[in-house]
């Protein structure tokens, strides 16, 4: 698939998208550069903001099936993954399929799950696969998955740890709505429109999940001059000598920036990356493998303002500053 | 000249043994006609001007300007016009007859800034009169700031310069530090068409590489120069384009060279003579574009600049003294203010060179310290010089010489039949002014009294006026004033120097010693010097060196401490924590006492008592309270859940147990 053919396919996912999801483009755009770049995405945002509603979308447009998790404090890694369960009949063990076997996975607050259970998906998200009883199962392709956690209750929830934040390739904030778009999304809702049916909104498919990897696999295509690279390093470096954070971004975190910058270039039917790409991406990208210090974080410092600094203090290639 | 003047100064000059007076017998016979032409000159506004704001005390010029006249030809019209400068706009205009001495003139002419006006402030440099190591200290600043002036304009045309001996330029390639000397010599150029040219040379060169980073620094800088975008290392061309939302006639085209330079840039296609064949056409258009703002910007500014009033200084004013010196100079008189102190002037070993000073005048806001009387005085008596004081503070040695009060009509002068410096009779006019009297003969009169005496005093002679009014450009418009001063005082100058004094002449210093002395910076400047010898002995000479800085430093922990526990007491967290310590003491008191624990509190109270050996009632009363507590029932004050929590603690101490 060329770029340009990657680009258009993508603008008439956005179109679907748009004609259900109202004011949520950047989320959007994240999430395809996420699948694109075979990562995952972490939403932090408050309930009713249509993140299920945004993989429900996806997973019709993009002619995938999809699973949802609800993450409570007593789930438990099996109840993710599956299980063997004795079956009487055939008299041996049958693997029980989880949740996790899909392609569009929602693990809805992901946060008030315990450690235990979130690390269940571990596996699942850095290798596509899943083991239980010492036999490895691969995850079906595309396997995208989207959790979300809650900004605000801090009770009864279960912090994500660094190793399950890092699996991540991007993490989003999604916000409310402009007040045009809540005036239309109130006229869609009076207008009949039901989420929980969203065959009626007459929604298409617009690519097939074998389209999907092939899109995945134009990426390879996309160029990273030698100066990208050189911004790439320089972001990150600047990420763990900066004043206020404590650990800075790993390796992953550059080669997260660096896939998620060539995914969107290749959205934007580039077959090469511009700063403008890394920069855009590497809030979503850096912002949960930043820990700040305590102090700093005291200070307000939050990882967006510090992340900002770093960009405004690395120089873009080509600048004529 | 005529024969009693000649005959005066010649049996002066023999008599007192004066060399400067020799040349008395060749005083010519003043030319009747007309004096030198200076206010022909449009810098004296008030002549040329009909629009001249005049001050309140210049009108008293009007009722002696002639109609007509062709030396000052809208003097009459300006004062027709009656028109009168604000005083806001020119602090110039107070009257030099109420200017106190603790007034800081802040323009030759007590006062302030110009006056307003039509006329262009003419470009004129005039070197201080300053003392010789300071005028060679001037000179080697100015040649020394034109050196400077002209080699950096010489390394800034460098690059430019197509120069075939010249190497060219590193290829960039992959080389990191080659790549970051590159951008560094790209972001030194902010000339747009020296970038253009520039990438047009590289283009020459083949190196489309280089051609296109210039042209993409050539459109940058452009759009930063007309404060379309801001210019910053860490923003990126879509950060340029967002600049440019909202200003359709550059958001579209400048897009669109920019995906096109970026394709250029970081694509893996190398550029191509049609690539930036394609940008520099689109650079360019851009950049054409925008030159007509730019124009009309200049264009803006110079209406405005031609709208705008301009100013007059203060000494081309009718009040000023500028005229006088121009007219010294058509007479080839050295003239000029004096600008430094009047005490050296009785020390100054005679000679016969122009710059040396023969004739003072004094004018009304000069005054003069006692130790510069006295210098005035040896060189008024030894050195044979004039002096003139006119309407100024008198020296002590002056003895019975006065001002008197009453004031004179508007009858003109006339010269004395005693006086010493003309035979002829011109016809001199000035405003109403004051007479003088004391010892002395009579120089001018006025209304039958005396505007102007004469002194003799040693080898010179000192003459008062009544005022300075003489002395002013206005005075040059009227009568034969300028045709009198103009004899006076090319006679009094005798082939050397007049120097007019006004309150700037204590303003200036003999050297620069005497100049941070007389404004009270010698101890900044020692403190300076002091710190620039500690920097020196703690760094030692690279003390200048720059350095990366340092970084700040954290916080300590203890005030982030105080600064959580303001926060937790603004947020009345006291009860908070009196419930989260009450309901963690009571589960280690059970975890202690788990027998006692099962009869409840009465029984940890009884175990804990016999354990402290304190009263059961007072433990059973604490215990009570940290339930309360624990459950939120009580809603005491913060002193009383510290001083609960305190008492837990104790408590907890008591029964051996770990806080």
């Amino acid at each position: 698939m060329t770029p340009v053919q990657l680009h258009e396919t993508v603008e008439q996912i956005r179109t679907q998208v748009r004609r259900v999801l109202l004011g949520q483009e950047e989320v959007v755009d994240h999430a395809l550069v996420a699948i694109l770049a075979r990562g995952h995405v972490l939403i932090e945002g408050v309930p009713g903001l249509g993140k299920t509603l945004l993989v429900r979308v996806l997973a019709s447009v993009l002619g995938c099936n999809h699973k949802r998790i609800q993450f409570t404090p007593d789930l438990m890694p099996s109840d993710v993954t599956g299980g063997n369960v004795f079956n009487q009949r055939l008299g041996a063990f049958e693997f029980i399929e989880g949740p996790v076997f899909t392609q569009l996975l929602l693990a809805d607050e992901i946060n008030r799950a315990p450690a235990k259970t979130q690390s269940a998906l571990l596996e699942a998200m850095q290798e596509g696969s899943v083991t239980a009883d010492g036999q490895t199962r691969s995850l079906p392709r595309p396997f995208f998955v989207m959790a979300t956690q809650n900004p605000i209750e801090s009770q009864g929830t279960y912090p994500l740890p660094e190793a399950q934040l890092d699996r991540f390739l991007l993490k989003i904030g999604v916000g409310h709505p402009e007040r045009d778009v809540e005036k239309q999304i109130l006229r869609n809702h009076l207008s009949g429109f039901n989420p929980a049916a969203l065959e009626n909104a007459g929604l298409e498919r617009v690519v097939t999940d074998t389209q999907i990897v092939e899109m995945q696999d134009a990426l390879g295509e996309v160029n990273l001059s030698e100066d990208m690279l050189e911004y790439v390093t320089d972001i990150v470096t600047r990420s763990r000598a900066h004043r206020s954070v404590l650990l800075g971004a790993s390796p992953r975190g550059s080669i997260a920036l660096v896939t998620a910058a060539r995914a969107k270039a290749a959205i934007e039917g580039r077959e090469f990356v511009i700063p403008d790409d890394v920069k855009s991406l590497a809030p979503a990208v850096l912002r949960h493998r930043i820990i700040l210090q305590p102090d700093a974080e005291f200070e307000g410092m939050s990882p967006d303002t510090c992340i900002e600094e770093i960009l405004s203090e690395a120089r873009v290639p080509k600048s004529a500053a | 000249m005529s024969l009693p003047l000649a005959l005066v100064a010649a049996s002066l000059g023999v008599m007192l043994g004066n060399p400067y007076y020799d040349d008395y017998d060749e005083f010519d016979e003043p030319d009747p006609v007309e004096a030198p032409a200076v206010l022909d000159d449009d810098a004296y506004g008030f002549c040329h001007d009909p629009e001249y704001p005049l001050l309140f005390e210049e009108r008293d010029w009007c009722a002696l300007v002639e109609e007509g006249s062709e030396r000052c030809p809208a003097f009459a019209e300006v004062c027709a016009g009656d028109r009168e400068a604000s005083l806001a706009g020119t602090p110039g205009r107070l009257s030099k007859r109420t200017a106190s001495k603790s007034e800081t003139p802040t323009e030759r002419g007590r006062g302030g800034g110009p006056r307003r006006s039509e006329q262009p402030e003419p470009a004129e440099i005039e070197v201080p009169a300053l003392g010789g190591i300071g005028q060679i200290l001037f000179w080697i600043i100015i040649i020394g700031a034109v050196i400077a002036l002209i080699a950096a304009i010489a390394s800034n045309r460098g690059p430019s310069r197509p120069d075939e001996d010249d190497e060219l330029p590193p290829d960039p390639g992959d080389d990191p530090d080659v790549r970051r000397a590159e951008a560094a010599r790209l972001s030194m150029e902010t000339d747009v068409s020296r970038l253009l040219a520039m990438a047009r040379d590289a283009a020459a060169r083949q190196e489309f590489t280089l051609a296109v980073d210039l042209g993409h620094a050539a459109l940058l800088r452009r759009l930063d120069h007309e404060d379309l975008i801001r210019l910053h290392r860490g923003r990126t061309n879509g950060d340029y384009v967002r600049d440019l939302r909202g200003k359709t006639e550059f958001f579209g085209p400048v897009r669109d060279a920019l995906r096109s330079i970026d394709r250029a840039q970081f694509s893996d296609e190398a550029p191509t003579r049609g690539t930036f064949d394609g940008i520099l056409s689109r650079v360019e258009s851009i950049v054409r574009k925008a030159g007509p703002l730019i124009i009309l910007l200049g264009i803006f500014g110079l209406a405005c600049d031609s709208i705008a009033p301009k100013e007059y200084p203060w000494r081309y004013s009718p009040s000023g003294n500028q005229g006088i010196i121009d007219l010294l100079e058509e007479l080839d008189v050295t003239a000029g203010y004096r600008g430094t102190s009047l005490e050296p002037l009785g020390d100054e070993e005679p000679d016969f060179s122009v710059d040396r000073v023969r004739a003072l005048v004094m004018l009304a806001d000069a005054d003069a310290s006692a130790e510069e009387w006295e210098g005035i005085e040896r060189w008024v008596s030894d050195h044979g010089g004039t002096l003139i004081i006119a309407g100024g503070a008198l020296p002590p040695w002056l003895a019975g010489v006065r001002y008197d009060d009453q004031f004179s009509s508007k009858d003109p002068i006339t010269v004395s039949e005693n006086a010493t410096v003309h035979a002829w009779v011109p016809q001199l006019s000035v405003p109403p002014s004051r007479f003088v009297s004391g010892p002395g003969w009579t120089e001018l009169e006025r209304d039958g009294r005396r505007y102007g005496i004469g002194v003799s005093r040693g080898m010179g002679r000192v003459y008062v006026l009544a005022d300075d009014s003489l002395f002013t450009n206005a005075s040059l418009a009227v009568g034969d004033n300028g045709l009198f001063l103009g004899q006076w005082l090319e006679s009094a100058a005798n082939g050397g120097r007049v120097e007019l004094v006004d309150a700037w002449a204590q303003a200036g210093a003999d050297d620069p010693l005497e100049s941070v002395s007389n404004s009270h910076l010698t101890p900044a400047i020692l403190q300076l010097m002091a710190l620039i010898l500690v920097l020196y002995l703690w760094r030692g000479r690279h003390f200048g060196k720059p350095r990366d800085p340092t970084p700040p430093s954290r916080q300590s922990f203890v005030l982030h401490a105080r600064a959580m526990g303001q926060q937790y007491g603004r947020a009345r967290a006291s009860h908070h924590a009196a419930k989260a310590y009450s309901l963690w003491v009571l589960d280690r008191l059970r975890d202690q006492f788990p027998l006692a624990a099962r009869n409840g509190l009465s029984g940890i109270a009884a175990a804990l008592s016999r354990r402290s050996g304190r009263d059961e009632t007072d433990v059973m009363r604490l215990l009570v309270e940290a339930h309360s507590a624990m459950s939120g029932a009580t809603d005491g004050s913060p002193e009383e859940e510290l001083k609960l929590i305190r008492d837990l603690g104790r408590l907890l101490r008591e029964s051996r147990g770990n806080v």
